[in-house]
């Protein structure tokens, strides 16, 4: 049964209350601004005693109207205006007649009656009432004749005069609109009107600032202040939309003055959806009300669009989810066609790739999205060359490891890196070689892959068939000449590095691996004896090298003192002797050069007939004083020979404890921060923590807040232990890094934020252990995740220590192999 | 602001058309008077000078400078070159609508 709805009768005032009661009420109903009620009991007072209420009853008829205009009630408001003339009111009437025109729209008939009012004059106090009139005036657009006084004449004077220019503007002629305007004063009651038109001629002669200075300084209450209002959110680009969001009427507005009428009623009800959160509503409210929406052709279209598709990847995860999901649900239900589909699989595509979402769902979109690319924009052979390399990329990016548990559980861990889907990576590298066989990101990325996955073989075959590709690409080049090199094969590796330092000359990356190789193949032709081949060779090397370099591969005097040490081997003394003359020439720092030439002389195993008087004079530089100067020296000249041999001799490790003892005895003396930092690092490097030691403490007495020694003495401390690190000692190295930034040791920094990285990761995968007990349930994918991490790591643990399970040291052709100089 | 839009391309603009169309902002908003018209356009350039860059710009761009659908039109209003009134009959609308409202 429905419910009736109850009617609530209306009470008027009774009729037989006491005057004091009806008075006290009317009283009561004018200051609640209860117009209706008030006139009601005045009209009933009235009847009692007209001449002493009436002007009460014209003040609750007054109110009455202007309440009903502003509500919009224009013709109930005219009513009343009406009933004003029958009580014979003056006063307010002729106010109200004008503004129920004005609101009305009659603006001939609201300028009329401004015209009279502003005659008058003595009525209006309110300036914004006066605004209003002369507004008005302008408004109407039409000649008015009804001028007959000198003062009207003169106001309808000015307001044509603002109409012309308003003319002007529309015809874009805005130097004849200024001239029109001079006869508008300052001090004419038009001025704002002036200031209106001079913002709007700045507006569309792209006078920016102009425009805003002229329209922010018009009254508040005016028209043309309304009417500026669009101009300046679209003058103020982003702060002056945050000033309007929330004005539906000026966003409106502003999309008639941007020339997009048809946005008007679209816009303005998306832009309240999506600052509210809305932005599912807001797509569909766009895309119902916008015919050709979304759009991958040019214009405004185009650009929402790209926002309401791009928006996705800056919201929050949660807002995201439902995003794509309600776009994903628009595709499955196969809503859209056309561009819309492909866009949006597009934008789900990448999503997905951002989520971390499975492969083959990841490689499933990008194939309908081709599909349908191919469907809409017929076949694109570039594109889908382009999404193919751009997949195996982002599967055979390699895979972050998670640093051990228990890092005293074992050695350390494989070097190579774990490459995401090397499956699905070869797949599609294969697919975008289909499609366009000389497709050089796609063989280069496919080299790539057989680096990191350690394939040699496909590595050299990849290389040899991107040569002949590519024969102009300097890095094919290198990478080939440095394959070669470790295959022993020299010739062809010279070549191809030859070749690429032809192509450019200031690599001096390719010129290095050029000189290295030439010095193998040259140490190769000396041990046989064939003297003009390693001559010839050693000529290359340094054509390619550097006559006053102090690099011990590229420096002249070094390559003089090897080819000094081959002559040597064969017994050939007055070209060695000729040759280090050259070379002493050269090398510019003694000691040094000397500690190089006798090691590299023992390392070519050179008779000891050549290298008694050498020996002697090295055992001179380590005797005496020490001096720091000489120890960096023989640490850089040491250190150089530790890293290019991949086997170490016995009498080697001899001359690595007299190097160490020298730079111990030269810690005893005065050194600065950057030789103890040279020594530390030479130290660390020969797992020496005691020297380490020595020098870290001598450094941080003289320099408590030295970034550098107390990251190393935290490293010491911590060893590897990450796992265990603690608050403090976190809020430690957080401080360290700080002195690290203020003095912008780019390298430290670096090195101190990966630390940091390393121990937060740690002590997240800590934590889901932690609480394990409790969060079992909600945190069971977490744990899993975190309990696969610490048994792959066991196993790859317990696999490296079974020695019949060890799989054979493969070399990839890095820099440290391939400069290997002396096997 | 999307590199199309900037240098006024469509998707399938050649590299012809894409030069052409960057050297003429360019002479209309040299540096010394444009500084920021002037990155903008070369910024729009060197993201669309080729084909492989357009097409990986189509294909991979996550990015919008929008924060909400108008911005995109203010964006765009701002970008338009040239600004025209409207005729006398939309102003005098214009400004009545405003009146009223």
């Amino acid at each position: 049964m429905g419910k009736r709805k109850k009617r609530k009768r209306q009470k008027g005032p009774n009729k037989t209350a006491p005057i004091e009661v009806l008075e006290k009420k009317a009283s009561d109903a004018l200051q609640a601004r209860k117009y209706r009620q008030a006139r009601d009991y005045l009209k009933e007072l009235c009847k009692r005693d007209r001449e002493k209420y009436l002007p009460e009853l014209i003040a609750a008829h007054e109110g009455l109207a202007l309440q009903m205009i502003n509500e919009g009630r224009f013709s109930d408001a005219k009513q009343v205006v009406d009933h004003l003339t029958d009580l014979g009111a003056t006063g307010k009437k002729g106010w109200l007649e004008f503004i129920v025109s004005f609101k009305q729209g009659d603006f001939v008939k609201a300028a009329c009656a401004a015209l009279r009012l502003l005659e008058e004059d003595d009525n209006i106090t309110e300036s914004g009432e006066k605004l209003l009139m002369y507004d008005s005036l302008v408004l109407s657009f039409e000649a008015l004749d009804i001028a007959k006084t000198p003062k009207q004449f003169s106001i309808i004077r000015e307001a044509n005069q603002v109409q012309a220019a308003l003319k002007l503007v529309s015809e874009e002629k805005y130097e004849e609109a200024m001239a029109c305007l001079r006869a508008v004063s300052l001090s004419s009651p038009f001025s704002h009107w002036k200031l209106f038109v001079k913002g709007l001629i700045a507006f569309y002669k792209m006078e920016e600032q102009k425009a805003q200075k002229a329209f922010s300084k018009l009254p508040d209450e005016s028209i043309p202040a309304k009417a500026a209002e669009p101009y300046m959110l679209l003058l103020g680009s982003r702060e002056g939309l945050k000033k309007y969001q929330k004005r539906a009427d000026v966003l409106g507005l502003a999309c008639w003055v941007a020339a997009r009428k048809d946005l008007e009623s679209v816009l303005p009800r998306a832009e309240y959806l999506w600052r509210v959160g809305r932005f599912r509503d807001s797509y569909a409210h766009v895309r119902r009300n916008i015919e050709g929406f979304p759009s991958e052709d040019q214009g405004i279209i185009q650009g929402l669009s790209d926002f309401y598709l791009n928006a996705v990847f800056q919201m929050k995860e949660r807002d995201a989810d439902r995003y794509i999901d309600f776009l994903d649900k628009m595709v499955a239900r196969g809503k859209t066609d056309g561009a819309e589909k492909l866009m949006i699989l597009r934008t789900i595509g990448l999503w997905l790739e951002d989520v971390g979402a499975d492969d083959p769902m990841v490689l499933g979109v990008w194939k309908e999205f081709l599909r349908w690319h191919r469907e809409v924009h017929g076949e694109n052979r570039d594109l889908q060359a382009l999404v193919c390399v751009h997949l195996g990329d982002l599967f055979s990016r390699e895979v972050i490891r998670h640093p051990p548990f228990f890092p005293f559980s074992g050695g350390a861990t494989s070097r190579r890196p774990v490459v995401h889907n090397e499956r699905l990576a070869q797949y599609c590298y294969d697919t975008c070689l289909e499609i366009d066989p000389t497709n050089k990101q796609a063989h280069f990325s496919l080299l790539a892959l057989y680096e990191k996955t350690g394939q040699k073989s496909k590595i050299n075959k990849k290389l040899d068939e991107i040569i002949e590709l590519f024969p102009e690409d300097k890095d094919t080049l290198y990478k080939a000449g440095l394959r070669c090199v470790d295959r022993k094969a020299f010739i062809k590796g010279m070549k191809y590095l030859e070749w690429a330092a032809k192509l450019d000359l200031l690599d001096m990356r390719v010129r290095e691996a050029l000189i290295v190789c030439c010095i193998k193949a040259a140490l190769e032709y000396a041990k046989r004896s064939k003297v003009e081949q390693y001559r010839a060779l050693l000529s290359k090397a340094l054509e390619y090298g550097e006559s006053d370099s102090d690099d011990f591969n590229l420096g002249h005097a070094y390559l003089y003192a090897r080819w000094a040490t081959f002559e040597l081997l064969n017994n050939n003394v007055t070209d060695a002797e000729q040759l280090l003359d050259k070379a002493s020439e050269l090398g510019r720092h003694e000691p040094r050069f000397l500690y190089f030439k006798f090691l590299v002389g023992r390392l070519y195993q050179v008779p000891s007939k050549y290298m008694s008087s050498i020996e002697k004079r090295v055992k001179k530089e380590f005797s005496g004083r020490a001096s720091p100067e000489k120890a960096i020296a023989f640490a850089d000249v040491i250190s150089y020979f530790q890293r290019t041999s991949r086997t170490i001799p016995k009498w080697f490790k001899e001359e690595q404890r007299r190097v160490n003892r020298y730079i111990r005895k030269t810690a005893k003396g005065e050194f600065s921060q950057a030789q103890a930092r040279v020594f530390v690092e030479y130290a660390l490097q020969n797992t020496d923590e005691d020297l380490a030691w020595s020098y870290i403490n001598k450094a941080l007495e003289q320099n408590p807040d030295d970034p550098y020694f107390l990251f190393v003495r935290f490293q010491l401390e911590v060893g590897s232990f990450y796992g265990f690190v603690d608050e403090e000692e976190l809020d430690e190295l957080k401080r360290i890094l700080s002195l690290a930034q203020k003095q912008r040791d780019q390298e430290l920094i670096s090195r101190i934020r990966k630390t940091i990285e390393e121990i937060e990761k740690m002590g997240s995968v800590r934590d889901i252990f932690d609480n394990h007990d409790e969060e079992l349930d909600e945190e069971e994918e977490d744990l899993d995740e975190a309990v696969d991490i610490f048994v792959e790591n066991l196993l790859r643990e317990a696999n490296k220590k079974r020695p019949g399970r060890q799989r054979k040291k493969r070399n990839s052709p890095s820099s440290a192999t391939q400069l290997n100089l002396f096997d | 602001m999307n590199p199309f839009e900037v240098l006024g391309v469509g998707v399938d603009a050649d590299d012809v058309s894409v030069r052409k169309a960057y050297l003429d902002l360019v002479r209309r908003y040299p540096p010394e008077k444009h500084p920021e018209k002037f990155k903008q356009i070369t910024d729009a350039y060197d993201r669309l000078k080729d084909k492989k860059s357009r097409l990986e710009y189509y294909l991979f761009n996550r990015e919008t400078p929008f924060r909400s659908p108008f911005e995109v039109l203010i964006s765009h209003f701002s970008e338009a070159d040239g600004r025209r009134p409207p005729n006398f009959e939309e102003i005098k609308e214009y400004l009545r609508r405003c009146a009223i409202q």
